[in-house]
């Protein structure tokens, strides 16, 4: 019932069909992703300070140091990147596939889901029910919630794609199929084998390591690049240049991705280090591969609208960071270097540089993009040029200092690095709150002023009234 | 402020420039699987669940097991087995209890006689009546025969512990008592016919030449 | 060419590869993964989902297979193992957590501690020392095995126990070697008939500070972890990180009170500590309260509760990384190589201890 009347408005206008089907579940999505990056950055800053005033709320057992550290964690990468992932990944695949997103209630109902389960797993870890694995700290429980969460987008976004009217696929629609395929392939495998099949010892942590590694290596980084793949040539206005180079690195990235993540002197047998170390090595390839790809489409040229140069100059940025991080983690992967690095604060700073300063302001940069066509409405640009001053020097400095203090002084980092990483990590606060504020503040007028949002309303209230 | 932005979405056309990595990347991929293979050669420990970083192999590891000289495996059996059965009555140190009636086995001339045989006939039949050892009289309490219970090895072994056990008297330093030794007293026609156990006057008549 | 076709390519180069060139089963992946990448997935349109998904759905059985599933079947199947303490007393090992140890592990993983500690040691790198001694009849064999040795291992032929190997003594033959040498020098010392002793040292900063082999020890642990260790715990909490001090042998170095003091406040032990405070596993103690288990904090004094207490019993049964097993040895020291090593300090401390017992 729902499709025939959709159809019929995308012979009219597809463009105006296509961006009234995303608009209702993407703002859902993002503007939950962006409340978990507000959450993410107020207890990291909390557990920054923690480390400063070793007696501050030593008597509350749910703001224990060990308890709001993997909470945070849990709403950057669960409730900021993926929802943002997800909301980004539905209006690139309707728009690059001139379709309207099917079925976007999945989409909604799914996000509903996966917002309740990355809650429960929240309030689980603060509660003291931690399963105490890094990769998945959040209570076993709550995973099968969060699988069900995903595949309903994930059905949604799939259905999406297949419908697309060319026939061709671009590799941005490659790299979000993946990702949207991948992450409830790993989640579903982990949670079978850690919680339903018990893994005995170590095995548990392999699985973890295992996931963390798919997670990073190939549900994120692709999340990150079909996103770049997308707005890089569309912001220019120019075409991608070498697919095959993409067609490479899709596939280098994606087999050697998916194995590795074992540290050198983990205590497992030597070959998971060695296999990692390996693995490594080959997945640079694939990281040049689309480093080329990505650096022939964009040299030498702006964004073809004024208005997207500050989408199109933190994309830059974020595929910058990409390859900078990639390349550290291969000298890092061989066992010399690695030991050196192994257990010191360089290894969370390099993720939180990673997933934040690469996958975080690469969909940052697209919602720039994305917003205020849906909404009919932009940011505010003054508080847009604070969130993203704040952003990104609080990304670096929550994460440069970190790492350079972590390397120079072996494992117990308890220098100035710590400090730095504390301000880092207040700037970063500012800036999510000031990022969550302009969007609050934007659906509020959107809502007021354009017929999009307040269509939904109008619809959702036509809906009760017909039922 | 509020204008509806365009959608000026890109031409997904063919416009995807094609052009892929060049023949000579797949050489080098090629070169580095070699250098992968010889990598996991020399670390992955042959595949082997018990090889752990750093260790190259499983020979390697099995190699840092250094095996004992047979005097310290000798030494080691003896004492977990005087620990187990003699400790008790004469004490872990060596010094056995005068009040209940248990006889020194440190410096005692007993223990420290040039051929362990008397000591090998004890254990094997045990002791009883009274027995002089350091100057004092010991006549409380019988000792239980081991023949039956312990193997040659074993009796030797528990004697080489006491004969040689460094820390109960510089004189404790005698040669290691062999289970050949024992096997041969304990075939003796002395030790064959005899079920009692013996007594000091029968062991000094008996085993002579141990004086 | 297809995904399906490619990958059948894929699969016979790693079949050819595992079965007639006898490489070891990852490698033959690594070899059936390039073909497959060569003849197939580089080389199709990827126009269809179902190109896409047929190549994600076999990369991913080949991922969970190589990393996940074969380490399970390698590790799943661990037992008990024989072990013995320092005193030589055999047990098995790893030993269950016992009553309120088993609690003791989930507040440890409820509050986090993994955030900041890890439970594993690690060790870079093992030494061995090798001394030979040869009687008068084997002992020209014993020194053409010595320079054999040396010879072999490109060492210089001039020096040391070249020169002389004196007769019914012990001589240093070669330190620090590893062990694919110390073997090859003991197999051709054992040849020559000559009595052979080797020390194995083991080098990395977590283990135990030793001035001679191992000077910056930090004294984590006697040797390396491995999967053995942590048969029992729910899960392992290895760790990533080291905010703080490795505690896989935490119960092999502190005594409860010092436990409970560093939990109420760590400050009491080390003025520059960063560890956050854990006063929500204590509670205050009533006036006039007495006994060991009170501790004074500031002008306040705290007892710990019940969760504290199963905390800290979980803490002082952590003492992995300390008994040999077969895939970790630990450090073993020349056995026979000096003449009566023991009785000598053992007397002397006996001696000098004794008339202090006197005195007092």
């Amino acid at each position: 019932m729902s499709s025939k009347p959709k159809e019929d408005e995308a012979k009219k206008d597809p463009r105006e069909a296509v961006d009234r089907s995303c608009c209702g579940p993407v703002l859902f999505l993002a503007f939950s992703a962006v409340a978990w990056l507000l959450v993410y950055s107020f207890f990291a800053l909390l557990a920054g300070v923690k480390v400063h005033a070793s007696g501050m709320m030593a008597d509350s057992a749910w703001l224990a140091y060990g308890r709001i550290q993997p909470a945070s964690l849990l709403a950057l990468q669960f409730g900021f990147l993926v929802q943002l992932g997800l909301a980004v990944s539905a209006w690139i695949l309707s728009h690059r596939g001139k379709t309207v997103l099917v079925d976007g209630g999945y989409l909604v109902f799914g996000g509903l889901l996966w917002n309740a389960g990355v809650t429960l797993g929240f309030i689980g870890i603060l509660n003291g029910n931690s399963s105490g694995l890094e990769g998945l700290p959040m209570p076993g429980e709550v995973l099968p919630l969060l699988f069900f969460g995903f595949v309903l987008v994930g059905l949604s976004l799939v259905q999406t794609n297949n419908r697309r009217t060319d026939e061709e696929m671009s590799p941005a629609q490659w790299f979000l199929f993946a990702a949207t395929l991948w992450l409830p392939w790993v989640l579903a495998g982990s949670y079978l084998l850690i919680h339903f099949f018990n893994a005995k010892g170590v095995v548990a942590n392999i699985v973890d390591w295992w996931f963390i590694h798919n997670f990073v290596k190939v549900y994120l980084t692709f999340v990150g690049l079909g996103t770049l793949f997308h707005f890089l040539p569309a912001m220019t206005g120019r075409a991608l240049a070498g697919r095959g180079f993409a067609q490479f690195g899709f596939w280098v990235l994606l087999l050697f991705g998916s194995m590795g993540g074992v540290g050198p002197g983990a205590p497992v047998p030597a070959w998971l280090s060695a296999l990692s170390t390996v693995t490594a090595v080959f997945y640079f390839f694939g990281v040049i591969a689309v480093w080329v790809s990505l650096k022939r489409t964009i040299n030498g040229v702006t964004a073809a609208d004024s208005s997207d140069s500050l989408a199109y100059n933190l994309m830059r940025l974020a595929a910058v960071i990409f390859v900078t991080v990639s390349a550290l983690n291969v000298f890092f992967a061989f066992p010399g270097p690695g030991s050196v690095a192994e257990f010191t604060i360089y290894g969370p700073a390099k993720e939180l540089l990673f997933s934040l300063g690469f996958v975080g302001v690469t969909l940052i940069a697209a919602l720039y993009h994305v917003f205020p066509r849906l909404a009919g409405i932009d940011f505010s640009p003054r508080m847009t040029r604070i969130q993203n001053a704040a952003i990104i020097l609080g990304v670096l400095g929550a994460t440069l200092p970190a790492a350079l203090g972590g390397l120079m002084s072996g494992d117990a980092v308890l220098g100035s690095g710590f400090y730095f990483a504390s301000v880092g990590q207040l700037l970063l606060f500012v800036g999510s709150l000031v990022l969550f504020v302009n969007l609050l503040g934007a659906v509020f007028f959107a809502m007021k002023n354009c017929g999009c949002l307040s269509s939904i309303c109008c619809g959702i209230k036509k809906k009760e009234a017909g039922t | 402020m509020a204008a509806k932005k365009t959608n000026e979405e890109p031409e997904t056309t063919q416009a995807d420039v094609s052009g892929g990595p060049k023949p000579w990347v797949f050489v080098l991929m090629v070169l580095t699987l070699y250098w992968a293979i010889n990598y996991l050669d020399g670390h992955s420990g042959g595949f082997n669940a018990t090889v752990y970083t750093p260790h190259s192999d499983a020979a390697a590891v099995a190699s840092l097991k250094v095996q004992k000289t047979p005097e310290e495996q000798a030494f080691e059996s003896g004492a977990r087995i005087y620990r187990g059965l003699c400790a008790a009555c004469h004490q872990p140190n060596g010094l056995g209890n005068s009040n209940a009636g248990f006889p020194p086995l440190a410096n005692s001339e007993w223990v420290l006689a040039p051929t362990p045989d008397r000591m090998i006939a004890i254990v094997l039949n045990g002791m009883q009546g009274p027995v002089e050892v350091s100057g004092q009289i010991y006549n409380k309490v019988a000792m239980p025969a081991q023949g039956v219970a312990l193997s040659s090895e074993d009796i030797a072994n528990v004697l080489s512990y006491i004969r040689r056990n460094g820390d109960w008297g510089d004189a404790h330093s005698l040669p290691l008592v062999t289970p050949e030794q024992v096997q041969a007293v304990r075939d003796s026609d002395a030790i064959v016919n005899r079920s009692a156990a013996w007594t000091a006057d029968e062991l000094k008549q008996q085993f002579p030449e141990s004086q | 060419m297809t995904i399906g076709l490619s990958f059948l390519c894929g699969l016979l180069a790693s079949s050819v590869s595992y079965f007639m060139l006898g490489l070891w089963w990852p490698v033959a992946l690594l070899v059936g993964g390039f073909a497959w990448l060569a003849f197939g997935l580089l080389d199709v349109k990827m126009n269809s989902t179902f190109t896409l998904l047929g190549g994600m759905l076999l990369i991913f059985c080949v991922s969970l297979s190589a990393m996940v599933l074969r380490a399970n079947d390698q590790l799943s199947g661990l037992q008990f193992a024989n072990t013995q303490d320092e005193e030589g007393t055999e047990f098995r090992y790893p030993v269950p957590l016992l009553g309120q140890a088993r609690y003791g592990e989930k507040i440890y993983k409820a509050s986090g501690c993994v955030a900041c500690h890890t439970q594993q040691v690690t060790h870079e790198s093992v030494e061995l020392d090798v001394k030979a001694m040869a009687g008068e009849k084997n002992h020209a064999a014993a020194q053409e095995a010595v320079s054999r040795f040396y010879r072999s291992t490109g060492r210089k032929t001039s020096g040391g126990a070249a020169l002389g190997l004196p007769v019914g003594e012990w001589e240093t033959i070669e330190t620090g070697l590893n062990p694919a040498d110390a073997s090859k020098a003991r197999n051709f010392l054992a040849a020559a008939g000559a009595s052979v002793d080797v020390q194995v040292r083991f080098r990395g900063e977590d283990l135990m500070q030793n001035e001679h082999s191992n000077p910056e020890g930090r004294g984590w642990g006697r040797r390396r972890s491995v999967a053995q260790d942590y048969l029992f715990a729910e899960p392992p909490m290895l760790g990533s990180v080291r905010i703080g001090p490795d505690l896989a042998n935490v119960g092999a170095r502190h005594t409860r009170d010092a436990l409970m003091r560093i939990l109420l406040n760590p400050r009491i032990i080390r003025k520059d500590s960063k560890m956050p405070q854990h006063r929500f596993l204590f509670e205050e103690a009533d006036e006039g309260e007495q006994g060991r288990h009170i501790i004074q904090d500031g002008d306040k004094a705290y007892k710990p509760t019940a969760d504290a207490e199963a905390l800290v019993d979980y803490l002082l049964s952590l003492k992995g990384a300390n008994y040999p097993l077969p895939e970790a040895p630990v450090n073993q020291p020349f056995t026979s190589s000096l003449p009566d090593p023991a009785p000598a300090p053992a007397e002397e401390a006996a001696k000098t201890t004794q008339p202090v017992e006197a005195d007092k």
